[in-house]
């Protein structure tokens, strides 16, 4: 699917088609038709009304954080009730007379999660009720997430999921929060994938898109590192490589366009930060050494099970991903890390390990870049030289050479970064008339 | 919106206000009819953004034998059983897995073992005050005559609503006021 920058490009080429005899005025019309120029004008005043809200929202718990000393326990019952009802009322007027202007909808659901959020405050303030920001989150969310669904509201969504972020920051978690925490994410999910039906391709479902990555990774991370910490590296590997072959699926990109960038985006990310760390010795120590000692059988129980499920997805991956095969590759991070804990494991040692992954990232990296400068594209070119340069910068830095030596090839590695760039950017001058 | 959708969009309306008035209810029930102890406490002030300025409370009473044979899990919940000391101030004698009979007794979250001896978390450590008066208040305690500090905490049935913070028989808040009245032009 185009975005709005292409499709208005296609509106200005049109005529100039038509003009030419390129395409036929009636297959111009059917083109505009087909690729109609999005209405911006509803999305600013969504974003007006989102805007509009949380700042009302906003001001009223920063009135209430005040502490009107003067109030009685029961002005104060009567503002907190008072404010819930008046935003509800507000929310009856959407759903009843408004329910088809999303500008109302979005607004309705963010003034209402915000006073629920100022009540609960208030009391928890009247009675010093003790500061419990986990249970303070999760009654919120909770009271939330049934508008979410009612209004179809992206903007609750989204605050649904970054109160998500700041979850696990609130104190250290027992099985049962881990649980809780699982169940408050898996309570989202199937609205984020009704968006999929929507086929919106709005700033606010981008933005939606790029919240609820951050929101999952923050989640796995936060479950694994705490249940499974040897398989940690390996479980987070995983994801990137997952995000970014989500996000390369041209099924994918067509059918949620605004979810595919931020999945692709971080997932490359994920992956370049995962062959970067995993390239050095104190890499595999920090996710592993620590955790030596506590294997066990459950421990191995949960190694077999991740183990066959990605090599589950890595088929199914390899299967159905279109593209270059560095894409193919890519997707393979976690198998390489999988043995490269295996390799840790039995020689005692990360050595091979690094070595592995060393090897894989230069692998991957020549990939993307080949295939960049195949078919011109600077994007792929660049990530992949970026690739090569950390994967040998870390070596360089890593090895026990002489300063002079790794200086050298520090240089030698920035002099082809530029040239590359520059004959890029060359031959695709020449291909612009 | 379909009559299907607004009669669940009523249900949610009501939900969302019984949360806040079933939290209001049980906190004015143990306000009348709990019993008042005084545990002994001190006080720092930090922020909350949502909340507001309060007097962080550090509570002594935050250790007690073990009551039960089993042991308690880190993070699980159990009821601190409170008794008063020959001065008047509260201790926790003991924790246990199970609500005793007793009303006067605290539900806590466990934070630890070791050797028949629990570590818990005080199921009430913010006293929220004005604005302008909490950090007052923090300069009036540091500056505050030999004695001690406690806060008068309403208990009932594992419940706990603090009622005042006082320095040596003194209300904290109208300490803090008053010092505010004096200092302020």
């Amino acid at each position: 699917m185009a975005n709005s920058r292409e499709i208005k490009w296609l509106h200005r080429e049109l005529p100039r088609w038509v003009e030419q005899g390129l395409v036929s005025s009636d297959s111009a019309d059917r083109l505009r038709e087909v690729y109609a120029v999005p209405d911006t004008s509803r999305l600013v005043f969504v974003l007006l009304g989102v805007l509009g809200s949380a700042m009302i929202g906003g001001g009223i718990v920063l009135l209430i954080a005040h502490n009107w000393e003067d109030l009685s326990r029961f002005d104060r019952a009567l503002l907190c009730l008072g404010l819930l009802v008046s935003a509800q009322l507000v929310a009856g007027y959407t759903a009843f007379k408004r329910a088809d202007v999303a500008a109302w909808r979005e607004a309705a659901v963010l003034f209402v999660a915000l006073t629920i959020a100022a009540a609960i405050a208030l009391i928890g303030q009247t009675y010093h009720l003790p500061g419990d920001t986990r249970a303070f989150l999760s009654t919120c969310m909770l009271l939330t997430l049934p508008l979410v669904y009612l209004f179809d509201s992206r903007a609750g969504a989204g605050l649904y999921l970054v109160a998500l972020w700041f979850w696990p920051m609130a104190e250290r978690m027992n099985p049962g929060d881990r649980f809780s925490y699982l169940v408050h994410f898996a309570l989202v999910v199937p609205y984020l994938l009704s968006l999929r039906r929507a086929r919106d391709h709005s700033a606010l479902v981008a933005s939606l898109g790029g919240i609820s990555v951050i929101a999952l990774c923050i989640v796995v991370t936060t479950i694994v590192s705490d249940i499974a910490p040897t398989i940690t590296a390996m479980v987070l590997s995983a994801l990137a490589a997952s995000l970014y072959a989500a996000g390369s699926d041209e099924q994918v990109r067509d059918e949620i366009p605004g979810y595919a960038p931020a999945a692709r985006n971080f997932g490359s990310a994920g992956i370049a930060v995962a062959i970067a760390i995993l390239c050095v010795v104190d890499g595999w120590d920090f996710f592993t050494e620590s955790h030596t000692n506590h294997l066990n059988t459950a421990d191995d129980i949960t190694y077999g099970v991740v183990a066959f499920l990605l090599a589950a997805v890595w088929v199914w991956r390899a299967l159905h991903l279109k593209g270059p095969w560095h894409r193919r590759l890519a997707t393979a991070l976690p198998i390489a890390v999988g043995v490269g804990i295996a390799c840790q494991s039995l020689l005692a040692s990360p050595t091979v390990s690094v070595l592995l992954l060393s090897a894989y990232g230069l692998i991957l990296g020549i990939g993307a870049l080949t295939t960049g400068v195949a078919v011109g594209s600077i994007r792929s070119a660049n990530a992949g030289l970026t690739l090569i340069v950390v994967v040998l910068g870390i070596r360089f830095a890593d090895a026990e050479w002489s300063f002079v030596a790794r200086g050298i090839g520090f240089i030698v590695l920035g002099i082809a970064f530029l040239a590359l760039n520059t004959r890029l950017l060359r031959s695709r001058r020449g291909a612009t008339p | 919106m379909s009559i299907r959708k607004r009669v669940v969009l009523l249900v949610v309306f009501v939900a969302q206000l019984a949360v806040p008035i079933s939290m209001i209810r049980t906190a004015e029930s143990t306000i009348r009819e709990g019993h008042a102890f005084r545990f002994e406490t001190v006080p720092v002030d930090p922020v909350d953004l949502f909340h507001g300025r309060y007097v962080a409370l550090q509570f002594s009473a935050t250790h007690a034998p073990t009551i039960d044979d089993e042991p308690l899990e880190y993070g699980s919940r159990a009821y601190a059983r409170i008794v008063e000391d020959e001065d008047g101030f509260a201790q926790i004698s003991g924790v246990q897995r199970h609500k005793p009979d007793d009303p006067n007794y605290l539900t806590v979250r466990i934070e630890g073992t070791s050797e028949g001896r629990t570590q818990f978390g005080f199921p009430v450590n913010r006293f929220y005050m004005e604005e302008h008066i909490a950090p007052v208040a923090e300069q009036v305690y540091r500056e505050r005559p030999p004695g001690r500090t406690w806060a008068r905490i309403r208990v009932r049935e594992g419940h706990a609503v603090i009622e005042d913070v006082l320095i040596n028989s003194v209300s904290l808040r109208e300490a803090a006021a008053r010092e505010r009245a004096t200092t302020t032009p």
